[in-house]
């Protein structure tokens, strides 16, 4: 196969969200350690969302949203930035 | 596939092809949807052009994005300092500035990072340490100056993040940094190529046979030597320990390629968190397996600085994955970065690229250092390239033998273009701790 060839069109870049299982970004169902990792992520993300956390709070937070991003991303759960919360 | 020791994200590392394909596409559509609204350098050229996010519907569509440069980041810069146009991220969002390291002599290029972009940087060189075997067990030892350069700044947060004891170096003297390293039983060093051997040359002098040291892993990132098969033989036989090639560039802020413990012939492309096309740098056509090309670059990590469709000047030659036995599915750069579409010197209608020289006078493992002269010869007006060597202590007797049949291979394999020798007194010659700068061109302009 050549480097050039195309792909089949897999992969809408989204969470396939039609189906009862959640999957990752190319639509494969969600293993159940992947399941919780992706529940701390999206808790994490509201978390550092809140206006009422003293700055010890919130830059922790921030630091462990972004160690917690890099993981859901490496496993095809995410694909966004965070720049907008600070992270 | 949360936990398996061959791989730092064995879900990725081994995932066929076809859907590695549907992830990369998937994630382009994204950072070209993100780059499009949040950055006005790509907006403004992508209008220009005719290209809009949108239009991406197959995998052949990543043509219609136009190539982005470093001339039109750096021009950019100008016009609107310090950062020009292409942040997607207002300045405050970033944790730290870095520059390039200035080695083209050229303005250099100003980097931002938040907290995010940083944990994916050193996330990046994971994958690297973790496929040369290194574990929480090792103790790394960094030999890099934490300064400017973003350099060594990810394999430090990395090893950290793995779990190794890392030993930082900072300032110190070549001298301290081998002593930390015997004294402390480093088990890995991550250095240039031209450091590493420099600390082994210094080792000697000091009477310290490194080779008995408890170095087993040498790491090695910042200069393209280190796919250099002369170059790697000198390293592991002075070290007695196994090379690993990395290679990264400020522009994306970690390394894209890695070199896994099986030593395939080139390291692995990380393509779970980059595009990297190949494509003849005179037409653009893409390039094959097995072609050489200019590698272009789309990064999906720093979106602060999106990269996309970045015209490296970087000329590499990828293969398919299979050459290597590890079981990744990531295609690799057969020898590294070759050369660079923009480190060709022509001297007397011969194409002269200091990469190949330094590939065969490393044959030659009786030379400790050398550097490449060019000048314009003052009576003539002749161009001429001039290899200056400085031998191994205890072996410049070895030069007049070495003399001819150096002479002749440098000659050989450029059309035979008539090269210069001199033999350079010991300790005559820079020594580098970074990346090395051996060209010296001093020709007429």
């Amino acid at each position: 196969m050549s480097q050039n060839d195309t792909p089949s069109p897999l992969g809408s870049g989204s969470h396939d969200t039609t189906e009862t299982q959640p999957t990752d970004r190319l639509g494969t169902p969600l293993t159940p350690a992947e399941t919780e990792l992706l529940r701390i992520y999206e808790d994490l993300k509201r978390f550092v969302a809140r206006t009422d956390l003293p700055p010890c709070a919130s830059r922790n937070a921030k630091k462990a949203l972004a160690a917690i991003h890099v993981a859901a991303n490496d496993l095809d759960l995410v694909y966004e930035h965070l720049y907008d919360l600070g992270v | 596939m949360l936990t398996a020791d061959e791989y730092w994200n064995p879900k990725n590392e081994t995932m066929p092809r076809e859907k590695l394909r549907a992830l990369q596409f998937g994630k382009l559509r994204d950072l070209c949807a993100w780059a499009e609204a949040r950055s006005e350098f790509h907006r403004v050229r992508w209008a220009k052009a005719g290209f809009r996010a949108e239009q991406l519907r197959t995998w052949d569509d990543i043509r219609r994005i136009p190539y982005m440069t470093r001339e039109e980041w750096m021009q950019s810069q100008d016009e609107h300092p310090p950062f020009g146009t292409l942040p997607a991220a207002p300045p405050d969002v970033a944790i730290r500035f870095h520059t390039t390291s200035g080695t083209t002599g050229r303005t250099p290029l100003r980097a931002l990072d938040g907290l995010r972009d940083w944990e994916w940087i050193a996330d990046c060189w994971a994958y690297g340490f973790h496929a040369m075997g290194v574990r929480p067990r090792d103790t790394v030892f960094i030999a890099f100056s934490y300064a400017q350069f973003i350099g060594f700044w990810g394999a430090h947060y990395a090893n950290e993040k793995l779990g190794a004891m890392v030993i930082p170096s900072g300032s110190l003297p070549t001298e301290t940094r081998v002593k930390l390293i015997v004294e402390n039983s480093a088990t890995v060093v991550c250095a240039t190529p031209t450091y590493v051997l420099r600390m082994a040359e210094v080792a000697r002098q000091m009477g310290i046979d490194v080779a008995k040291s408890a170095v087993d892993k040498i790491v090695l990132s910042g200069e393209p030597s280190g796919s250099v098969p002369a170059v790697r033989r000198q390293i592991e036989a002075a070290w007695g320990a196994r090379v690993g090639d990395t290679a990264g560039m400020t522009e994306i802020g970690t390394i894209f390629m890695f070199e896994c413990r099986h030593q395939p012939g080139g390291p692995h492309i990380v393509e779970d968190h980059f595009i990297e096309e190949v494509i003849d740098p005179e037409t653009g056509r893409p390039c094959d397996y097995g072609e050489r090309g200019e590698r272009v670059c789309t990064s999906f990590g720093r979106g602060i600085l999106p990269l996309i469709r970045y015209r490296t000047c970087d000329v590499v030659e990828k293969r398919p994955a299979s050459v290597c036995p590890c079981g990744r599915t990531f295609d690799i750069y057969h020898g590294g970065i070759q050369t660079r579409t923009d480190d060709m010197h022509k001297i007397r209608g011969t194409n002269v690229y200091p990469r190949a020289i330094e590939a065969i006078v490393r044959e030659h493992a009786e030379i400790e250092e050398f550097q490449v002269v060019l000048s314009t010869d003052a009576e003539s007006g002749r161009d001429e390239v001039t290899v200056r060597c400085e031998m191994k202590p205890g072996l410049e007797p070895a030069w007049a033998a070495l003399f001819p049949a150096l002479n002749k291979e440098l000659s050989e394999a450029h059309e035979n273009l008539r090269f210069n020798l001199e033999h350079a007194r010991q300790g005559e010659l820079p020594r580098f701790e970074l990346k090395a700068k051996r060209l010296v061109d001093k020709r007429r302009k």
